[in-house]
């Protein structure tokens, strides 16, 4: 115990001295097996996305699209940001004409709700775009991508973007009614590394940019 | 790597060495655990915001000012974590209610969960003593202000000032509110 506390608790008697020590000694919980692991396994992904440069999906897009990319790289700093996420929003709202991923909206709602003001309006949007998509019963067709959509709406929710709650609760009693498990923030960011993974070298920026924000943690 | 200081470990990683950060991991893993398990936790819980804690260290890794000691750091970013869990907890919890009232009002509720059932997934028990669970729960059950003081002046043995700093209150208010705090949980001890 560190000289000062000691002494003051020598001082002030009632046995708090002894008792504090007592506290100290008292056994502690240890942390599962493979704790250290998995964080450094996910400290290890976190450091390979820093590297993934917009510049590296261009090589294999088409020369106007590369054209398009490296400017991207100018202002993104290499790295994928909400501010460029944002700058390939459509005016509908959504981020991609690819149908190859239907997931991209989840993952974009996701990443612009972590970021808070500055992209508050892009998150309106985005949001409006996924509402739109939504069934009468509160669903989007499948399991996964409802619960997908439902945990985006949670987490704009949660960033304050009250128009994502009605949705949201919808979105909740499809799941429930359906069975469906709600998709907990490791797996969302799973998923989202997993599109990422399938995505590979596609040149879309929107759909590249909102996988690799959602599968960070 | 062992027996090098926090600071020198940190700088390393935040020169983009995983290996050393690796070694502030395996240092911090159970501290980080226990501090979040003394708020009420539990080892599931504990176990996610010590990783969550970890990961925001490793983001912050060049925010970090050798000059500071990077305990001080850590149990900084470690208090933001839990405001953070105790504000999505409340969100949740109210979104429940509010889900539960909607349920209550609708037809279809047959299919709806019954009161008081909840979406958290069932959580493994704590896989430690009785003893510890007992100052656990003594621990928890303190006025925050006062648990923090205990925590961060007793279990984690910092300096008052150091406390005064990561709680944002004077030295002299540490050092009031520690003789309360710990009168108060010899009391609830002696009555377990």
């Amino acid at each position: 115990m560190n000289d000062e506390l000691e002494r003051d608790l020598t001082a002030a008697g009632g046995g708090l001295l002894p008792f504090a020590e007592s506290l100290r000694r008292a056994p502690a919980a240890h942390a599962a097996p493979g704790f250290a692991e998995n964080v450094m396994a996910k400290v290890r992904r976190r450091k390979r996305l820093t590297w993934l440069r917009p510049v590296a999906f261009a090589a294999a897009a088409s020369a106007a699209a590369a054209v398009a990319l490296t400017a991207v790289v100018d202002t993104s700093a290499g790295k994928p940001s909400e501010e460029v996420l944002m700058a390939h929003q459509r005016a509908d709202g959504s981020f991609t004409a690819s149908s190859a991923s239907p997931h991209v909206q989840a993952f974009a709602v996701s990443a612009l709700a972590r970021k808070g003001k500055p992209a508050f309006h892009a998150l309106q949007l985005a949001v409006n775009a996924l509402i739109r998509s939504q069934g009468a019963d509160g669903g989007w067709g499948s399991a996964g991508l409802s619960a997908r959509n439902v945990a985006a709406l949670s987490a704009a929710n949660a960033a304050g973007l009250s128009l994502a709650r009605p949705a949201y609760l919808r979105g909740l009693r499809y799941l429930r009614t359906h069975g469906i498990a709600e998709m907990s923030a490791a797996d969302f960011s799973r998923e989202a590394k997993d599109a990422l993974a399938r995505i590979g070298t596609s040149p879309d920026v929107g759909l590249m940019h909102s996988a690799a924000l959602a599968s960070r943690l | 790597m062992n027996d090098l200081p926090d600071a020198t470990l940190m700088a390393m990683a935040a020169d983009g060495d995983d290996s050393a950060f690796a070694e502030i991991v395996s240092r911090y893993q159970d501290v980080l655990l226990n501090f979040f398990m003394r708020k009420g936790v539990s080892y599931a819980d504990g176990q996610d915001l010590a990783q969550k804690t970890l990961l925001r260290l490793w983001r912050y890794r060049k925010r970090y000012e050798p000059t500071a000691k990077f305990t001080t750091f850590m149990f900084l970013v470690a208090g933001q974590v839990a405001i953070d869990f105790v504000r999505a907890e409340n969100r949740r919890r109210g979104l429940q209610e509010e889900l539960q009232r909607t349920a209550e009002e609708n037809t279809f509720t047959g299919r709806m969960s019954s009161p008081g059932e909840t979406t958290v997934a069932c959580r493994p028990p704590a896989p430690d003593g009785e003893a510890e669970e007992r100052v656990r729960q003594t621990v928890a059950s303190l006025p925050p202000a006062m648990r923090d003081v205990v925590e961060l002046g007793v279990f984690q043995d910092l300096p008052y000032a150091d406390v005064a700093e990561i709680l944002g209150i004077p030295s002299g208010t540490v050092k009031s509110r520690m003789f309360n705090a710990l009168r108060k949980l010899k009391e609830l001890m002696d009555e377990r």
